[in-house]
């Protein structure tokens, strides 16, 4: 049997992950004007869980719900960097493991101007290198609003597969959504 | 409203209503049900593909019985005992393993012992948990999953109007292994016969 490492454990000292472009590290309070910058555009939540934040002390609520998730060692999302830019412009992150620690899921939020430049499935690649090698996951799954082909078309990109269309398995800001299911296995990955 | 409907879930729960379909009374479990429970929860064919494995043992079977009494008295969605109305006994049980109410979705399960495998009884009784679902849950989405080898729940879970989904690689870890999963589902729009029958089943 797999050995499991705890969510706990991985996250405590949740690692930086460096890809070409982009600097995958925890996020902090002084975000909040850059969270903001991208999280007030209805473009970029039209597809996402959360509602549109209307002023900068939202996004601080969320980074301090983000931040004191650290600190219980329950969060496992990462603020995105562009490292040539020095901007938060994103972030992406691994939900609670179910299936005995074996099982997760990856979600992910980017700026408008950094779309359509491969950047997030950089960012998708080094979060399922990471739930592979340091927390022992077997399948990482996500999913995504069926017309929102951007984001299934990086998980496409990042190694994922799809699995299905689930009708109407998610209610989000009033109304019913039928979403497309991917996912990757370790044995996929080569691991 | 999240918390309201919950709210509104446990108290369902808590009174957890019979339903009668044309064989079968679905009704709360109890503790007299042990036997039954054991008689057929100690067959390996039954238990072939769910998340428990077969009972040794009478003490083996009382932790899910405990189980499913502690879930009725939280209020939390569970399973009804499957009693044969003719012999008097308990068959099987089936119920919501799930409830999202903010989602309007949830997931059924099911098992039956092996004498009455084959006679349409899972189908009547999913056909009417589904019903309860869109009637007192007011769900939208009822979902279920089953193994790929598992062609006998396939086949219930068609002729009920769920339709096959997906396969979902490698999605739960049980007995040892991993397992791949057939998610099936049925929407409300896909059963306007049952939405519009009124009351309760006869």
């Amino acid at each position: 049997m797999p050995h499991n490492l705890a969510l706990e454990d991985a996250v405590r000292d949740l690692p930086q992950l460096t890809t070409e472009r982009l600097l995958l590290r925890r996020m902090r309070l002084d975000d909040a004007a850059d969270m903001f910058a991208y999280a007030c555009d209805p473009q970029v939540t039209r597809t996402l869980s959360w509602d549109t934040h209307l002023s900068i002390d939202d996004s601080l609520a969320f980074l301090r719900q983000v931040v004191a998730g650290y600190e219980r060692g329950e969060q496992s999302s990462w603020g995105i960097e562009h490292r040539a830019d020095r901007r938060f412009i994103g972030t992406i992150g691994l939900m609670t493991p179910q299936q005995g620690g074996y099982v997760s899921e990856v979600g992910y939020a980017l700026a408008r101007p950094y779309w359509g430049q491969g950047l997030m499935t950089e960012a998708l690649r080094a979060v399922i290198d990471f739930g592979f090698r340091h927390m022992e996951l077997r399948r990482i799954e996500a999913i995504c609003r069926v017309d929102n082909i951007g984001s299934y078309r990086v998980m496409e990109k990042a190694g994922m597969q799809f699995e299905g269309i689930l009708r109407d398995a998610r209610y989000s800001k009033g109304r019913m959504d039928t979403v497309r299911l991917y996912a990757i296995l370790r044995s996929d990955y080569g691991r | 409203m999240a918390a309201r409907q919950d709210d509104r879930a446990a108290a369902l729960y808590r009174d957890l209503p019979e339903i009668l379909t044309p064989r079968t009374t679905l009704r709360r479990m109890r503790p007299s049900d042990l036997d039954d429970l054991f008689a057929y929860g100690s067959d390996p064919e039954v238990t072939r593909y769910t998340g428990w494995t077969a009972y040794r043992s009478i003490d083996d079977a009382r932790p899910f019985l405990d189980r499913t009494l502690e879930r009725y008295a939280l209020g939390l969605p569970c399973d009804w005992a499957i009693e044969h109305r003719i012999d008097g006994c308990m068959i099987g049980t089936a119920g919501f393993i799930w409830w999202e109410s903010h989602e309007f979705a949830a997931e059924i399960g099911y098992a039956l012992a092996r004498p009455y495998w084959n006679q349409g009884i899972i189908t009547e009784v999913v056909h009417a948990i589904v019903r309860f679902g869109w009637h007192q849950m007011e769900l939208n989405r009822v979902q279920a999953h089953c193994e790929v080898e598992n062609l006998a729940s396939q086949r219930v879970l068609e002729k009920c109007g769920f339709r096959y989904e997906g396969t979902l690689r490698e999605r739960v870890f049980s007995k040892g292994r991993f397992i791949d999963l057939l998610l099936y589902a049925i929407l409300r729009q896909d059963a306007p016969d049952q939405i519009t029958e009124k009351g309760e089943p006869s």
